[in-house]
């Protein structure tokens, strides 16, 4: 079985800045770590290699060349190969096109049966990549999974979060999972396992590497979407004060309730 | 001269910092009042950050001796005893690695390095401290056996390690010549522990005597030859100052985040405490002070590695101990006088800081000998002159 992981740097988010003029993160403001969500994919995956057997997984990213310590750090928790995704080619890209890219990445590495996503990165908080990747590779998804049971080699069973409890999903392989902090408490690497993963060599590719990528589909020119502004949105307090009998004061609150959509 | 970590030693601090922060952060408290739990300490074994520079075949690390002082920097910046506790129970690998015969190496050092079994490393007595060789337990031959009496004061991990290293006279009339090292196990007829001291500081740690009544232990017990015990001790003790140098480091270090925190967010006088110059010019003092110590203990494990026996080492380690040891009360001291009453207070951990400073500048060779080692062998000499 061959599992590929996708992670992506995201800045340590207590210090990130803003740039003031294209409202995308300076990266070079704080130091980068693997997107939390990701971490319990990763930890997943390496689950699965330790329960189930010939197990190969792999880390891929689409980053920066600094996304390689994020790699290396992957790598640490006992994954077989990582993957960087590295060009100026594919800077600027939103979901559409990052999932494109890392959708033809996939496609290249081949032979895969589960790919497994962080929910969302938290830095951006759209969670469309994972969907993405599996709408280019026409493949099977469920998203914000809690827990993964093997019925077969073949076949999973999932429980997918709603926002009042869960579905069971059942799901033919290959597919794209992603997956939410709720899967498992990521461990912490061995050194002895981190020692063994810091000599491995990370394989990176640009956009020459993918075959028959159309460059239309990456980075600035493949986004029809891009950030125009962000804001922290001004919470304004007024107080209205409601007077009448207990009855009139209720019939007031519900209407006003109903005015702005709240119930 | 390259002074940053490798990519290694630095994988390594951070593993044991995310450790640190995970697990024993959420319960220095608990352990200060009920012990440290040494299935944490297994956990660390299985972490693979035990016994660092022990060799591979045993299960260790084959590293040098800086991956150890980093291990232990980052696990005292969170809980000094958890620390010392930890780094003991491999100890006695270290002297039977160092001096034992393969058959002790089997017995002790690979279960050891697995986290099966601990050490407990014993030298002091209640009447032999700094004097060590005033000390009063006996080794005496016996036919094929040993007979040990006496007792240890102020021992870690008394009572809770399986196997323990101790010294003893075999023949005092041969004073130096006499001593021998001997590897009791908890169980022996005759070995018994006394009560878990009520410390100042170190709270947390298994820290208790040791009794020996008549105990006898096989000759194959004995590590080395009787007699071989001076050689033996004088060769491990600079190991045992650099790792102290590295837990005050720690302490150290514990104690400049915390009170750079809140000195950035206490306001006083209309503005945070961190803009006035008399908070500055300590910060400078006890960053570059701290730095300095860090220094001279890296500069240490270099020259560990390169040959334990470097007189240059000797000199280093007393030196790299008590200037630790004096940085952790004095950085202790100012960050809590930086946080006021609420720096005195349960609240925030620098009065905790603060108790276990102190206990650095005494054990595993007081600062006062230190220093006298320093200046005899700044002046040439290696006799120590009180």
């Amino acid at each position: 079985m061959k599992i590929i992981v996708c992670i992506k740097q995201v800045p340590e988010s207590t210090e990130a800045k803003l740039d003031p003029k294209t409202f995308t993160i300076d990266r070079s403001s704080s130091k980068g770590i693997i997107n939390p969500f990701d971490v319990n994919a990763v930890e997943e995956a390496v689950r699965i290699a330790e329960k189930l057997e010939n197990v190969e997984t792999i880390a891929l990213s689409m980053g920066p060349p600094s996304a390689e310590d994020t790699l290396k750090e992957a790598l640490t928790y006992g994954l077989d190969a990582a993957y960087l995704l590295s060009d100026k080619a594919f800077a600027g890209a939103d979901t559409l096109a990052t999932s494109y890219t890392i959708a033809k990445a996939i496609d290249k590495i081949g032979n895969y049966d589960l790919i497994l996503c962080g929910k969302q990165a938290i830095d951006g908080d759209t969670a469309q990549v994972g969907p993405g990747i599996a709408e280019n590779l026409n493949l099977a998804q469920a998203t914000n999974v809690q827990k993964i049971d093997f019925v077969d080699d073949k076949t999973l069973k999932v429980a997918s979060e709603l926002e009042d409890g869960y579905k069971i999903i059942e799901i033919k392989l290959p597919a794209v999972l992603t997956v939410t902090k709720e899967i498992n408490i990521p461990r912490i690497p061995s050194f002895k396992t981190a020692r063994l993963a810091l000599k491995k060599v990370i394989v990176k590719w640009t956009a020459q590497d993918l075959e028959n990528i159309d460059k239309s589909k990456i980075g600035m020119d493949g986004s029809p979407t891009s950030v125009i502004k962000v804001e922290t949105p001004k919470i304004q307090k007024s107080t209205i004060f409601l007077k009448g009998t207990p009855s009139q004061i209720a019939q007031d609150f519900v209407q006003k309730l109903k005015e702005r959509y709240l119930i | 001269m390259d002074f940053s970590f490798t990519e290694e030693q630095q994988t390594l601090k951070k593993i044991v910092r995310e450790f640190a922060e995970k697990k024993l952060a959420p319960r220095v408290r608990e352990f200060e009042e009920k012990g440290i739990d040494y299935d944490l300490v297994r956990e660390l074994y299985k972490l693979g950050v035990m016994g660092l520079s022990l060799p591979s075949k045993y299960g260790g690390g084959d590293t040098g001796f800086l991956e150890s002082i980093i291990v232990m920097e980052e696990l005292a910046r969170i809980c000094p005893a958890f620390t010392m506790a930890a780094n003991d129970t491999w100890a006695g690998s270290v002297v039977i690695n160092s001096f034992g015969k393969i058959s002790q190496k089997k017995k002790y050092i690979i279960p050891n390095l697995k986290g099966e079994i601990f050490s407990s490393f014993a030298t002091t007595e209640a009447g032999a401290g700094s004097d060590t060789f005033s000390m009063k337990t006996t080794i005496i031959p016996d036919g094929d056996e040993f007979i040990v009496n006496g007792s240890k004061a102020w021992i870690t991990n008394a009572s809770v390690a399986d196997y323990y290293i101790i010294w003893g006279y075999t023949d005092k009339s041969k004073r130096a010549r006499g001593f021998t090292t001997a590897i009791l196990d908890k169980g022996m007829k005759g070995f018994t522990f006394g009560k878990k001291e009520d410390l100042c500081g170190f709270r947390a740690s298994f820290t208790g005597s040791l009794y020996f009544d008549n105990v006898r232990i096989p000759a194959e017990n004995i590590i080395g030859a009787p007699g071989d015990g001076f050689l033996h001790l004088m060769t491990l003790l600079d190991a045992g100052r650099v790792a102290m140098a590295a837990i005050a480091n720690g302490i150290s270090q514990a104690a400049l985040e915390t009170a750079i925190n809140y000195v950035k967010q206490r306001e006083q006088f209309g503005r945070p405490l961190a803009d006035f110059q008399s908070i500055r010019m300590t910060l400078a003092d006890m960053w570059t002070e701290l730095e300095a110590s860090k220094l001279i203990s890296y500069k240490c494990a270099y020259l560990a590695d390169k040959n334990p026996m470097d007189e240059e080492l000797i000199k280093l380690a007393s030196s790299a101990k008590y200037y630790a040891s004096e940085v952790a009360m004095k950085i202790a001291t100012d960050a809590l006088q930086m946080c006021g009453s609420m720096g005195y207070s349960k609240e925030m951990l620098l009065e905790k800081y603060f108790r276990d400073a102190k206990f650095m500048s005494i054990g595993e060779g007081t600062t006062q000998i230190q220093k006298l080692i320093l200046a005899s062998r700044i002046l040439g000499s290696k006799k120590v002159i009180l």
